[in-house]
C-alpha cells in the first residue's frame, strides 16, 4: 500500500503541465478554432506564445526535476 | 457507489462546472466593453500608475489612456484570458487534493480569488513593462515592438501563472486534510 505522504509527489511533475495545457488552450488552440488562423497576425503570435511558454514550462520542470532529486 | 467512483463523479463535476464557467466569461468578454470591465481595468491602471509613476485618465467606454506616454490600457488589456487559464488551471490541477463536494465548492471559491487577484498583479507587471518598452522604443531583429510587446506579455503572464499553481499546489499539500 502506497504511503499517503507519496501522493503528491507521484502527482507533482504531470500536475506542472496544466497551466501550459490550459495557457495554450485558451490563448492559441481556442481561437485557432474560432478562425483566427486567416489572421496573418496570429501565427507570429502563436510562435511566440507556444515558444515563450514552452521554454518556461521546460525550465520549470527542469528546477523541479533538480529539487525533487536533492530530496 | 464505492469512495473511487464517487471521487471520480465528484471531479467530473468539478470539471463541468469549470469549463461552464470559463466558456460564460469567455463569451462575457467578447461581448463587454470598457465600463463592463472596470473591475479589471481599473485596479491594473491604478497600480501601473503606482509602479511607473505614468497617469493613466479615464476615457470613458474606451480605457485609460496616458496622453504624456500615448499608451491606453483598453479592453482588450483587461487580461480577461489570463484570469480564465488561472481560475481554469488552479480548479483543475488541485481537482484532485478534494475529496467531498464541499472541498470543491472552497477550492472553486479559492480558485476565483486566487485568479482575480493574480489577474490584475499580473496584468499591472506586464503594462508597468510594456510603458517602459513602449517609451525606450525598444526592438530587436526579427522582434518588432509590437512582437516584443506579445513575448513580454507572454512571458510575465506566464511566470505568473507557474508562481500561483506552484503555490497554490504547496498550499494544498501543506493543509491536506481528510477533506481537501
Amino acid at each position: 500500500m502506497r504511503p499517503p505522504a507519496d501522493a503528491p509527489r507521484r502527482h507533482r511533475t504531470p500536475l506542472v503541465l496544466v497551466p501550459w495545457l490550459v495557457y495554450v488552450g485558451v490563448t492559441v488552440v481556442a481561437p485557432a478554432i474560432n478562425g483566427a488562423v486567416r489572421d496573418p497576425v496570429f501565427a507570429a503570435h502563436a510562435v511566440i506564445t507556444l515558444g515563450v511558454s514552452g521554454a518556461i514550462t521546460l525550465l520549470w520542470l527542469a528546477a523541479v526535476v533538480v529539487v525533487q532529486s536533492g530530496k | 457507489m464505492t469512495p473511487v467512483a464517487r471521487s471520480r463523479a465528484g471531479s467530473a463535476a468539478l470539471a463541468a462546472v469549470v469549463l461552464a464557467i470559463t466558456w460564460s466569461l469567455k463569451r462575457f468578454y467578447s461581448a463587454a466593453g470598457s465600463d463592463q470591465l472596470q473591475w479589471l481595468l481599473a485596479p491594473t491602471a491604478w497600480l501601473v500608475s503606482l509602479a511607473t509613476g505614468v497617469a493613466f485618465d479615464l476615457e470613458p467606454h474606451h480605457g485609460y489612456l496616458s496622453r504624456g506616454s500615448m499608451f491606453e490600457i483598453a479592453p482588450a488589456c483587461a487580461g480577461v484570458n489570463f484570469l480564465i487559464v488561472a481560475f481554469a488551471s488552479l480548479a483543475l490541477g488541485l481537482a484532485h487534493a478534494c475529496t467531498t463536494a464541499r472541498a470543491r465548492v472552497t477550492l472553486l471559491a479559492a480558485s476565483a480569488a486566487a485568479a482575480y487577484a493574480a489577474t490584475v498583479l499580473a496584468n499591472a507587471s506586464r503594462i508597468a513593462l510594456a510603458v517602459r518598452l513602449h517609451e525606450a522604443g525598444a526592438s530587436w531583429g526579427a522582434l518588432t515592438p509590437a512582437r516584443l510587446h506579445c513575448a513580454e506579455g507572454v512571458a510575465v503572464y506566464f511566470l505568473f501563472l507557474l508562481a500561483v499553481f506552484a503555490a497554490a499546489t504547496k498550499l494544498a499539500e501543506s493543509r491536506r486534510a481528510p477533506a481537501c
